[in-house]
């Protein structure tokens, strides 16, 4: 009998080791706001000729009043569905933005009054734009930004090394940006947000788009980065197999407002208490009675039964079943991160 | 550029002088207009709206520099590169092939090239303010031909601002404008007396104070307003 988590992995997991957040506070962010005015032109030729002169605003809280506080060394996955508030949050970190309401401290310096003192302090990358010159080839773009963060000479070789290495990009560093492919010039993006060793990382979707082998490459990345550098990270995706494997910690912003924040093994530990029992007997099963689960699809001699972790552990499901027939196979499926901020963004977090 | 040669015999119809002007002089002024014109920013409304409208502005404005430098450097590129490909080269064939009033002073050439990046301060300026505006309109084709036909006139590139009525030049000659073609030009022609020089580079170093300020405080409010597009 094996027992397999239904994807073909062993039960028992050994958890990677993150890199320990310190107990300073990279990242402070204290009832933050921003509204956007919307014009509202109204229907029609007289509304809309009303509208040039006495303008209609609709008021769009695109972040209303979120608070949270982020330390050294930290992966945040940073969640939402789209248009909950994602991008305009990394806008307001990078100071490009200015907040409606609210305070925002980044390693100390408010970034939307210093945005000098800011830029050279964090890196971001944003899977939707390029800060690459577009004419210009990859290494002279480096060039550049060498130039203008005054990276010393020493640094800006040995990071460009390190980066370039780790990246593998060495056969297309004399490309112009424009001839490269989305994979190439994300990577390139990425050395180029890094160059100047920023201690916090702002990534904003930087796996869209990306084929499966290139994306395990740069979570990989991501997370070397963060173990030898101690790099603090927010990373903001749809994909949520990419926070499950490198985020820890999770916060979830809908509709502008924060509704989770808390660790992965923590959410998994509120959440994900319905577990899949699948199971496979030597015979055909008839009649089956139990009383802690549900039975919820069969097939022949194959059962499909959900229960809930609280009610019934999985052994002594196990055992009841295995009391009067032989079971050939048996697999458990538990809910993972992907399921259950799935679940949130359908149902919101008041019906959980 | 030979069109505008000319034009401009034909306008003096004969006559050697106009307006205190000789024709030589006019016709040098014209020339010499066509071969700096190249060097000066005039794309920046086109560009940075480009930008604004790509949301890609969102880089530049948190760079660990001004907006207004990173600007400054692409634009003194681009001219250099416009020197090398436009200036230059008309130059040249306008000094092989045609009879001009160009001075031969070194002191008037060096009054004429320090006056003439004076110059490129001023109009990279006005460039950058009337550009802002993006922050502001999305639909940036009415600043953009207001600005043009603005610089276009009251800067002197065509028509050499001594001809204008009286009353319309003594507006014309304290507006910034001016100071973009006409001042460093009628350095070179002599329309600008040797004395007057040092007071002509005041005039541009005093509208490159007011430009300065004036852009440094429109980018800080136009920045705060500021709606990046697109996600």
């Amino acid at each position: 009998m094996i027992i397999t988590n239904g994807k073909g992995y062993p039960v028992i997991v050994v958890k990677d080791c993150y890199f320990e957040g310190s107990s300073k506070n990279m990242i402070k962010v204290d009832n933050l706001s921003k509204y956007f005015k919307v014009s509202q032109p109204g229907k029609g030729i007289s509304d809309k000729v009303k509208n040039l002169f006495i303008p209609q605003y609709k008021v769009i809280k695109a972040v209303d009043d979120i608070s949270f506080h982020i330390k050294k060394g930290e992966i945040i996955g940073y969640l939402g569905p789209n248009g909950a508030g994602k991008s305009t949050t990394i806008k307001l970190l990078t100071g490009v933005l200015f907040p409606t309401a609210g305070s925002i401290k980044v390693n100390g310096i408010t970034p939307y009054k210093n945005r000098k003192e800011n830029a050279y302090q964090v890196g971001v990358v944003y899977g939707q734009r390029s800060q690459l010159w577009w004419d210009l080839p990859l290494i002279d773009s480096f060039e550049i930004l060498e130039a203008m963060y005054k990276i010393p000479e020493s640094q800006y070789k040995d990071n460009l090394e390190f980066l370039i290495d780790l990246m593998q990009m060495q056969d297309f560093l004399n490309q112009p940006v424009r001839k490269l492919s989305l994979g190439q010039r994300m990577r390139g993006d990425i050395v180029a947000s890094l160059l100047h060793d920023p201690p916090i990382l702002y990534l904003d979707e930087p796996t869209i788009g990306m084929d499966v082998v290139s994306k395990n490459k740069m979570l990989q990345f991501i997370k070397d980065l963060n173990h030898q550098k101690g790099t603090t990270v927010i990373l903001t995706t749809h994909n949520l197999s990419d926070v499950e494997k490198i985020c820890p910690r999770i916060i979830i912003i809908d509709k502008g407002k924060i509704i989770l924040d808390d660790s992965q093994a923590e959410i998994l530990n509120r959440f994900g208490k319905q577990r899949l029992l699948i199971v496979e007997f030597e015979n055909e099963v008839k009649d089956i009675n139990l009383s802690k689960g549900k039975i919820v699809k069969k097939e022949e001699n194959k059962l499909w039964i959900q229960f809930n972790r609280d009610h019934i552990s999985s052994y002594d499901l196990i055992t009841s079943l295995r009391k009067h027939r032989s079971v050939k196979e048996i697999s458990i499926q538990e809910e993972n991160i992907e399921s259950i901020v799935t679940k949130i963004y359908e149902r919101g977090i008041e019906k959980y | 550029m030979l069109v505008f040669r000319y034009l401009w015999i034909a306008l003096y119809a004969g006559r050697e002088v106009f307006a205190g002007v000789t024709i030589e002089q006019t016709i040098t002024y014209i020339t010499m207009s066509m071969v700096i014109n190249p060097l000066f920013p005039n794309s920046l409304i086109p560009e940075v709206n480009a930008r604004i409208r790509s949301g890609n502005v969102l880089f530049d404005i948190a760079r660990p520099m001004h907006y207004s430098n990173l600007l400054f450097f692409q634009t003194v590129g681009k001219s250099l590169a416009r020197f090398f490909t436009s200036s230059l080269p008309l130059f040249i064939f306008i000094c092989l092939t045609m009879k001009t009033a160009l001075p031969t002073s070194v002191l008037i050439w060096s009054a004429f090239l320090i006056s003439l990046i004076l110059s490129f301060f001023i109009a990279f300026l006005i460039d950058f303010i009337a550009s802002l505006s993006g922050f502001w309109i999305t639909e940036i084709g009415g600043i953009r031909f207001l600005k043009w036909s603005m610089t276009d006139v009251l800067s002197g590139a065509y028509i050499p601002l001594w001809i204008f009525p009286p009353a319309f030049k003594k507006v014309v000659l304290i507006l910034p404008f001016r100071a973009i073609h006409y001042t460093p030009l009628s350095i070179l022609v002599g329309k600008i007396d040797v004395h007057q020089i040092p007071s002509e580079f005041g005039f541009q170093l005093i509208w490159i104070a007011i430009l300065f300020s004036l852009s440094s405080l429109f980018y800080a409010s136009v920045v705060k307003k500021l709606a990046v597009q697109g996600g």
